[in-house]
């Protein structure tokens, strides 16, 4: 961590009296992209702005390099960002908008139309340059904002919710090529989404941001088997939730209104009698009868949703209690099941959450 | 920081609104507190004058209103539902009343229906009478027809807009629930549209009430407004304290109605009308009812809107002499005579400059004017760009000039300024400044919003690219509103040309105006001095037609440019 480029340290910035970064801390080592996911509202654009200089932080620093750069005006700080809505500028055409940036650093016109063509052609929007950039499509008006932020060859690159604006399917198109441009150039990245598979294909490292903290860091795979909070669990579409209290901690069992449940681990130390939230992760239900598996439970066949690979089977069990499953097999409505549940695949958080 | 920044903008308009709005104004209401302290006016003569005033003010108010909603609600009903032959040139000539200046109107119904007008002159050779068979000018019929002329065009923008944007579709369910097409219009549409209509009544009222080139120069010496009243106590018996409380008055009447109009403005049009596509609900007249009104509606509007000024141009041109026997078309020739005419300085006296000095300083103060009004304009704009709660305070302050009349504001001069041994020269220097006060709200009103639709974002992205603050406004925010700078700055200019009523305070004698010219030459007698205010008053006309066009050029642009 000490060759890290930036450090945001302790950054605190309220907003009519609601606290929207409450001392966030974290840092970035070079070439490294890291995405701050989380919903919307939480403060994410507001960091970047932050980060960007064109908003001062109440409290905290930014450093490059180990120098306190807080006070620093964004245009002397060389940190490409790129606007949700990507900000083109409408009096300017395609060419004239990626060159805005070498043309404030006074770079020679000769040396300007060479990078100017090179950026574009690393989007594929060499043919674009001389069209008005209200003419573009969604997808083009990305790919030109993108070589506007990175043709002035800035020391970090931030880009804010880039593919929001787009629909599905183009989106999906988009991420994937992002992902390759962002692996070619060697500066860190920070990247601003709500949307998992989003974060999932472009971070190195995945920064959780909610309620003004940063509730988890991590790997994606890290991040996503392992949250660290019932809220995070369900952030991730864990929606499969129950309380239940520490029989044993080890092995650890929990009694839940279904019964004894066995879990592999527990995200923090628990203690016999405490109460607990339990997260059921929806890949963790097998279909099997045989009563020697553990966490074995009869419910209900409910509602079955086709989801590509396996169906979303809603069972209903006992004490009103209804879990959503990805099962192999259609079953009939009202059929009852027996259901094995992975300990794995069990979370168990403690009070001290 | 940021805000240190943001006051510094605002220092400069703030001082030029006090120094040249507040301590004027300020001022008058002094005098009057004063005078009325002292007992002085307690005398008859006053008290007589005042209510005299005051209620034919309300009185020809009144009246030119209603007659302006009988022309102008059922032209404006037309706008804003038919297709028309016609619509397109009617369009254009409504926008006249909007740029032309009283002095224009005045000479130009002066040569439809006046003593030496194309009316009498006809009338005259035809039935070869001695005398003007029709003396409508001085009368109130006059004043009356140049207020509808000048505010049949407010009703027909105001609420045949809103009528256009009314969606059709409220009245077609009302007629699939069972309403016939009137009850459907009157229980559905009329409603929505009332707002409009009241703002847009409100505003002609101000008009009227305001009205002082018209009854100056089309009432005569019989009628007397607030206006007018206050301009003879000032200019001919130098009653200032009798003009101050005429003015508080006035000023007290003109703000009630100015705040009414803007608490209207902003419920009635928020009105969730939704937008479509303006022909969408075009149709053109079928039934025979339709068909009778358009043709009415459109041959009033050309007779009141296009006939004055035609006159005027034929009348500038064609050198028709009352007195010569001969008619029309024989020895009746195209001539330039009265524009030459313009270029000699027939009486060589120290006052009668020669009438091309009027156009030069015309357009000196335009210039001024028009720079001034753009340089607060653009501070303002830019310093009430953030988003807060002291700017609507600050919004309004800059209104206030809107809800004055230009002849309250011509006295705040005359009196505020007019202290100290020949002051009086100096005068002339100070119409810019009176100008720039009257086209500052419209100038802000133009620039404002075409800046703050400027995303933020633009803003962000420049500067992460490198831009400094000055870069930003140089090369982010100058090209996207140059535009409306343009046209405010020809607005202004424009206003600032025909301007009458404070300049009439200000403007010295060897130093006229245009407007002034046009002014003094109809009220001297002679057919050359005719010839020459119909000459000037065509000059000024073409100068206001081609900045319409210009201005509308402008806009067109800018709309396209937003798109």
């Amino acid at each position: 961590m000490n060759n890290a480029v930036l450090e945001i340290r302790d950054i605190v910035k309220r907003y009519q009296d609601q606290v929207l970064l409450n001392h966030i801390s974290f840092s970035i080592q070079p070439k490294e992209t890291i995405c701050l996911l989380g919903p919307s509202g939480g403060g994410k654009s507001t960091l970047l702005r932050i980060i960007a200089g064109l908003e001062p932080p109440e409290s905290g620093q930014i450093a490059w390099n180990g120098k306190n750069i807080t006070a620093l005006p964004p245009h002397q700080r060389n940190f490409g960002l790129m606007f949700q809505d990507y900000a083109l500028f409408p009096q300017m055409n395609v060419k004239e908008n990626v060159a805005f940036g070498l043309h404030m650093k006074k770079v020679d016109s000769a040396k300007i139309e060479k990078i100017v063509s090179e950026s574009l052609g690393m989007v594929r929007m060499a043919e674009f340059g001389d069209r008005r950039v209200t003419d573009l499509s969604g997808g083009e008006q990305q790919r030109v904002a993108l070589a506007r932020a990175l043709a002035p060859q800035p020391k970090l690159l931030m880009l804010d919710e880039p593919l929001g604006a787009l629909d599905r399917t183009l989106r999906d198109h988009l991420l994937a090529e992002l992902r390759l441009l962002l692996r070619q150039i060697d500066i860190p990245v920070i990247y601003v989404t709500h949307d998992q598979q989003e974060a999932f294909t472009i971070a190195d490292r995945l920064l959780i941001l909610h309620g003004g903290q940063i509730l988890q860091s991590g790997t994606p795979s890290n991040v996503y088997s392992h949250p660290a909070t019932p809220w995070l669990a369900e952030f991730f579409g864990f929606d499969n939730q129950m309380i239940g209290e520490v029989i044993s901690a080890s092995p650890l069992t929990i009694k839940t209104q279904l019964g004894n449940l066995r879990c592999l681990c527990a995200k923090n130390k628990v203690v016999p009698g405490e109460n607990v939230i339990l997260v059921v992760k929806p890949d963790g239900a097998r279909i099997n009868s045989e009563m020697d598996f553990p966490n074995q439970l009869l419910g209900k066949v409910g509602d079955s949703v086709f989801g590509g690979d396996h169906y979303k089977t809603m069972i209903h069990f006992n004490n009103g209690i209804d879990f959503k499953f990805d099962l192999d097999h259609l079953f009939s409505l009202n059929e009852e099941v027996y259901l094995s549940i992975n300990p794995e695949s069990i979370l168990c958080f403690g009070k001290t959450q | 920081m940021k805000d240190k920044r943001n006051w510094a903008l605002l220092a400069l308009p703030f001082i030029f609104l006090f120094v040249f709005y507040f301590l004027p104004i300020g001022n008058i209401a002094a005098i009057s507190i004063r005078q009325f302290n002292s007992g002085d006016y307690s005398n008859e003569m006053n008290w007589r004058l005042t209510t005299s005033a005051f209620n034919f003010t309300v009185f020809q108010a009144t009246l030119s209103t209603v007659f302006t909603i009988l022309v102008g609600l059922p032209a404006a009903y037309l706008f804003g539902r038919y297709i028309f032959k016609g619509k397109d040139v009617l369009r254009i000539a409504s926008t006249l009343p909007f740029i032309l200046p009283t002095v224009v109107v005045a000479a130009g119904f002066n040569a439809l229906i006046g003593p030496k007008g194309w009316i009498n002159i006809i009338l005259i050779r035809v039935l070869g009478l001695s005398a003007a068979p029709i003396n409508i000018l001085n009368t109130l019929p006059a004043i009356l027809l140049a207020h509808v002329f000048y505010n049949t065009s407010i009703i027909i923008r105001v609420v045949g807009a809103a009528l256009a944007q009314v969606d059709r579709r409220f009245e077609d369910a009302a007629r699939t629930l069972g309403a016939s097409s009137w009850g459907a219009f009157r229980k559905i549409t009329l409603p929505i549209l009332f707002p409009s209509i009241i703002s847009a009544v409100l505003l002609v009222f101000l008009f009227d009430f305001t009205s002082f080139g018209v009854i100056l120069m089309m009432g005569g010496p019989k009628f007397t407004t607030l206006e007018v009243e206050i301009y003879i106590q000032t200019m001919q018996f130098l009653n200032l304290p009798l003009s101050g409380i005429l003015s508080f008055i006035q000023l007290t009447f003109t703000m009630l109605v100015t705040f009414f109009l803007m608490r209207i403005d902003k419920s009635g049009f928020s009105i969730p009308i939704m937008p479509r596509l303006q022909a969408e609900g075009m149709q053109r007249p079928r039934l025979i009812w339709e068909k009778v009104l358009c043709g009415l509606v459109t041959t009033v509007l050309l007779l009141l809107l296009v006939a004055p000024v035609a006159a005027l141009v034929l009348r500038s041109i064609l050198a028709a002499d009352l007195n010569s026997t001969e008619f029309l078309g024989q020895g009746q020739v195209i001539s330039l005579r009265n524009f030459q005419e313009l270029f000699n300085n027939r009486r060589q006296s120290y006052f009668y400059v020669p009438p091309i000095q009027a156009i030069w300083n015309s357009l000196q103060y335009g210039f001024f004017s028009s720079l001034i009004s753009l340089i607060l304009g653009f501070l303002l704009a830019y310093g009430l760009r953030q988003d807060r709660k002291e700017n609507r305070a600050v919004e309004l302050l800059m209104m206030l000039p809107l809800g004055t009349s230009a002849v309250t504001l011509g006295l705040g001069f005359f009196t505020f300024f007019s202290q100290g041994v020949g002051s009086a020269r100096w005068f002339p220097f100070l119409i810019p400044a009176a100008h720039s006060l009257i086209s500052l709200p419209y100038v802000l009103r133009i620039i404002q919003p075409v800046l703050n639709s400027i995303p933020v974002n633009l803003r962000w992205a420049a500067g992460t690219l490198g831009a400094s603050p000055r870069d930003i406004v140089r090369y982010i925010d100058l090209p996207i509103i140059w535009r409306s700078l343009m046209t405010a700055a020809l607005y202004a200019f424009t206003i600032s040309l025909g301007e009458f009523g404070a300049t009439s305070f200000l403007s010295r004698p060897d130093l006229p105006t245009m407007p002034i010219a046009v002014y003094r030459y109809l009220n001297l007698p002679g057919a050359s001095n005719y010839g020459q205010a119909m000459a000037m008053a065509v000059i000024i006309l073409m100068v206001c037609v081609v900045s319409m066009f210009a201005l509308d050029r402008l806009q067109f642009q800018a709309i396209k440019d937003s798109k």
